[in-house]
């Protein structure tokens, strides 16, 4: 276990999530946590104990639905597809998280 | 929109999937640790580690399992669900427990809600007119002038309406029960109110139909009336083209101009037609006052405020009312008092009302305790439970959430239980009836008492759920790991607060067993009175004659006379004779004559006495005792007319002396002539038996009276009778022979009050009767509750100890010693309830004095009793854990240990 990565910031894996999805991808819950960590280098870390609640809440909120498929390897695993629902809360999500990064930028930048 | 609908039937398909749910999240998750281990072993980890590391940053799975869970929003609503299948199945496994809370608050519940619904109805709900908070009562009383009349003249109400400031205006009102409808077929009895036409413009009444009066009809010549939603229904069958057409009223034509609407209940329901009255009095009139007064407070006036302004009215009365001279302003001792209305509509009752409250928030308070108490032994009984249970992770919220589940699961099913019990309490009105108690008719379980009812049960269900996890829960899980519920000082300060409950079950009890004897005593007292006539094979009812078709004393004795020969004739009956008033009967005028005793000038008596005519077999007929002298016989009214006196008038205005033959004057009417006593009989009571015997002047009446006495009747009448006749013809045989019989002499008077007098005797002890009846099944009740509160606190100190008295017997201790110790135990706790119980009910005595009869409520013997029979329950329910507790098989505790 790599102890130098971080923890993702609260409240930002759903759009993390629906982020990996977006570009009409089916992945399964190994494959999302694999692709986020593969993109941002290794530098955030998926804890799948908030990776599978935040999955469930997306399914339920209507941003995800999932389906029972087979890996490459014969394997059973659920595979998550993003909704119109999804994209919208993306976009709105990337906007809101623009806004506060940038709010944030600004105080710790020296003026 | 349609993702909402989605998610919600995603919601609903979990509930119903959830196993099928959680079955593919463990897949889910199971291959997701797979993957992680192929990708360390990948990343050159060995089978081993790379499995190590992979469950290392899984960590715990059922955690996961839970989180994820959690995310579905349902694990709340789920858990409830579950708490409550398990309660339903741990109830079910613990029957007696259940039944036994379940019929504790059932009773407790039923009879609040019963009773509670009651006395809302009748002394709390709002009166069902406009704005009821701003309606008043305006009282005058005159403690001077010998009367506890409350009622105003025209006069004097016209006098503080045109002054008083505090009101939108003031109006009046009384009623008249004598009145025939005599259009139609069948002559029909009513009863007349006559109201001011202010007084619907106060209540903010509106008609069904037509209108209602305005001030000029007061004056108006036509004498339009309202009638009663009822008699437009019955006799003109509900056309609404009845206004405008006349209806005949005691032998008068009048106009219909409206009729109320369907519940309209005002002044009282036995309302049948409205007349307008005007107020054009001249007079104070203070010695005949008859009117009721009522008004509608300004909008932010106060019934103080207007009280002290009709205060300071008063000493300015004599400058309209001349005749009101100092002398008389100071003498008669005349006040003006303003009270709410519903106030004033529920004076009568408020002594049993406020008793019957009383009652049923003790027995409530009970029932809690008592249940509480089962609950808090449960939980005593599930310590160890619980603390293995949060030893295992458990958290506080969980363990109290199934508690308060479990606390409100029971109350619902109490609840359950109540509902039938409330509903019947209220559908048989506690056996109350409409004359008894004002305002019953709106007393009934509806939409408010049922929600009332339930957030009672709840907030019950919720109360014994908290005290049960507080209990269960206390202490370190730790300790209540240690307390292997064998050690009896672990549970001390717990122990002390049952004991305090059952104390507190026993003086509560101790005090309604205390009234419940109070009550019989009472009733006791009331059966013994010897109520001075016979009831029996009797039964009566009246008749009242217009004065327009019976303008003379001559013509309506003649009626009279006509009417008793008429009966006599009839098959079945015995005797019949007349009277105008009669024992026991409510409702009756209760004007006083003031008598003087004549011809002696040392002896000058004066005496108060109601007056009475009675046909000359009246004593003979109904049982009341001739002491000296003879009845009336013709020829009594000519010369000096003869009077009969009772006997406690004869002690009053002649002492030990012989009355016989002495003559008294009326002081009231000094126009009447010098009357003769040819009599003395046996005393009787007024309307109410607690009141006491009644002083009664009798005036003959009598069929020969002659010609001459024709224009100036030398005594007081009312055109109505009631007429008493000895039959043994059931009441509903007789009925229609009355009717009969009048009809004969004239078919447009109507029979009306026909009872049996034994029915009359037995209504006037109806609500002593009553009254006891509720006191002794609850003391009953709270008795059996406090019995057994008493088992279980020694039951469960006994459980507590077993294994001392295993080991006080293995060491010698004899079966009796260990009985007597345990029995000790109780026994503090039932002296301390019983002192309790005392000293409350000594401190609620005058609560209780308002309802009894002739006993004392601090009685030594009543409470002796009482003490007695709690004691003996008491010392019952102590003794069976006690034998147990002797019969401690000493080898099996031992071993146990």
């Amino acid at each position: 276990m790599n102890s130098s990565r971080d923890q993702i910031p609260p409240g930002t894996l759903d759009m993390l999530v629906l982020k990996t999805l977006a570009p009409r991808r089916e992945l399964h819950g190994f494959e999302i946590a694999e692709a986020i960590e593969r993109t941002s280098n290794d530098v955030l870390q998926v804890e799948e104990g908030s990776l599978y609640p935040a999955l469930q809440r997306a399914m339920i909120k209507g941003w995800l639905v999932a389906e029972w498929g087979r890996t490459a390897e014969n394997r059973r695993a659920r595979y998550y597809r993003i909704t119109p629902a999804g994209r919208k809360q993306l976009q709105s999500e990337i906007a809101a998280y623009h806004r506060v990064s940038a709010a944030i930028a600004r105080i710790l930048s020296p003026a | 929109m349609i993702e909402a609908a989605r998610a919600a039937i995603a919601r609903v398909r979990e509930l119903f999937q959830r196993r099928r749910l959680a079955a593919d999240l463990d897949d889910e998750l199971r291959f997701h640790l797979e993957q992680e281990i192929q990708h360390n072993v990948a990343r050159g980890m060995s089978a081993t580690d790379a499995r190590r590391a992979a469950m290392l940053s899984f960590g715990g799975v059922q955690r996961f399992r839970e989180e994820t869970h959690d995310a579905r929003g349902f694990v709340a609503a789920e858990r409830v669900i579950r708490d409550v299948r398990f309660t339903l199945r741990r109830l079910r496994r613990a029957p007696a427990f259940t039944a036994g809370v379940v019929g504790t608050l059932g009773i407790g519940l039923g009879a609040a809600a019963g009773i509670g619904a009651l006395v809302y109805g009748v002394m709390l709900r709002p009166l069902p007119y406009v704005d009821p908070e701003r309606l008043i009562r305006v009282s005058l009383i005159t403690p001077g002038l010998g009367t506890t009349s409350t009622d105003h003249s025209p006069g004097t109400l016209k006098f503080f309406g045109d002054r008083a400031r505090s009101f939108t205006e003031l109006g009046g009102y009384y009623e008249n029960d004598g009145v025939a409808i005599t259009d139609g077929d069948e002559p029909e009895r009513t009863t007349a109110a006559m109201v001011t036409p202010s007084v619907f413009r106060i209540l903010g009444s509106v008609p069904a139909l037509g209108r209602l009066f305005r001030d000029e009809d007061a004056v108006s010549d036509t004498v339009p009336v309202l009638v009663s939603y009822d008699i437009w229904q019955r006799r003109f069958g509900g056309d609404s083209a009845v206004i405008g057409k006349q209806i005949e009223l005691n032998r008068g034509r009048r106009t219909i101009i409206g009729v109320l609407p369907k519940d309209f209940d005002f002044p009282s329901r036995a309302v049948g037609v409205w007349y307008p009255s005007g107020d054009r009095a001249k007079r104070a009139d203070l010695t005949s006052r008859s009117v009721l007064g009522i008004g509608r407070l300004r909008r932010g006036v106060t019934v103080e405020q207007a009280d002290a302004e009709l205060a300071a009215l008063v000493p300015r009365l004599p400058e309209r009312f001349p005749e009101l001279s100092p002398n008389v302003m100071q003498q008669s001792g005349i006040r003006a008092t303003v009270t709410t209305l519903r106030a004033a509509i529920v004076a009568p009752v408020r002594g049993e009302l406020t008793l019957l409250g009383l009652m049923v928030g003790i027995v409530l308070l009970i029932a809690t305790v008592n249940v509480a108490t089962l609950f808090l032994l449960r939980a005593e009984r599930l310590r160890g439970e619980i603390a293995v249970g949060r030893a295992l992770g458990a958290s506080g919220g969980a363990i109290i959430q199934r508690f308060v589940i479990e606390g409100v699961v029971a109350a619902v099913g109490g609840g359950a239980v109540a509902l039938p019990i409330a509903a019947a309490a209220v559908s048989t009105k506690l056996g109350f009836t409409t004359g008894e108690i004002p305002r019953l008719h709106d007393v009934h379980l509806g939409g408010k008492e049922i929600a009332v009812v339930s957030a009672i049960t709840l907030i019950v269900g919720v109360v014994l759920g908290l005290v049960t996890a507080a209990r269960a829960g206390a202490g370190g899980a730790s300790d209540a790991l240690r307390d292997d519920r064998r050690s009896v000082t672990a549970g001390r300060t717990w122990r002390r607060t049952q004991e305090g409950f059952v104390a507190v079950q026993i003086a509560l009890a101790l005090a309604l067993l205390l009234g419940a004897t109070l009550m019989g005593q009472s009733l006791l007292k009331l059966r013994r009175v010897d109520i001075g006539f016979t009831p029996r094979n009797r039964a009566t009812f009246d008749a009242a004659l217009p004065f327009s078709a019976y303008p003379t004393y001559q013509r309506t004795v003649a009626f009279h006379f006509e009417v008793m020969r008429s009966l006599a004739a009839q098959p079945g009956m015995g005797n019949v004779a007349a009277a105008m008033r009669l024992p026991l009967i409510a409702g009756q005028s209760s004007l006083q004559h003031r008598i003087q005793a004549a011809g002696d000038p040392t002896r000058n008596q004066e005496a108060t006495a109601q007056a009475n005519v009675v046909s000359a077999n009246y004593f003979a007929v109904m049982g009341i005792g001739l002491r000296t002298g003879r009845s009336f016989a013709p020829g009594d009214l000519a010369g000096t007319p003869s009077v009969i006196l009772s006997t406690s008038l004869a002690r009053e205005l002649f002492a030990a002396a012989d009355p016989l033959g002495r003559s008294i004057r009326l002081v009231s009417d000094p126009a009447y002539p010098a009357y003769r006593v040819v009599g003395v009989v046996g005393d009787v009571f007024g309307e109410r038996i607690p009141d006491g015997v009644i002083r009664v002047l009798y005036f003959p009446l009598l069929a020969d009276l002659a010609p001459a006495s024709l224009i100036k009747a030398p005594i007081p009448y009312n055109p109505s009778v009631h007429y008493i006749v000895q039959s043994t013809l059931p009441i509903g045989t007789l009925a229609p022979a009355f009717r009969q019989a009048v009809a004969l002499i004239d078919h447009r008077v109507p029979v009306a009050g026909v009872k049996t007098l034994d029915a009359i005797v037995s209504s006037a002890t109806a609500r002593t009767r009553l009254m006891m009846f509720v006191l002794a099944v609850a003391a009953v009740a709270t008795a059996l509750l406090g019995a057994i509160g008493l088992y279980s606190v020694v039951a469960y100190a006994v459980a507590g100890r077993a294994t001392e008295f295993g080991v006080r017997l293995a060491l010698g201790a004899t079966e009796p010693e260990i009985v007597g110790l345990v029995f000790r135990q109780g026994a503090i706790v039932l002296v301390a309830g019983l002192t309790m119980g005392t000293v409350t009910s000594l401190a609620g005595s005058r609560f209780v004095q308002r309802v009894l009869y002739n006993v004392d409520a601090n009685d030594p013997m009543a409470y002796v009793c009482a003490v007695g029979v709690m004691f003996a329950a008491a010392a019952a329910a102590a003794f069976f854990p006690a034998r147990s507790a002797g019969r401690t098989d000493p080898a099996r505790t031992l071993r146990g240990s």
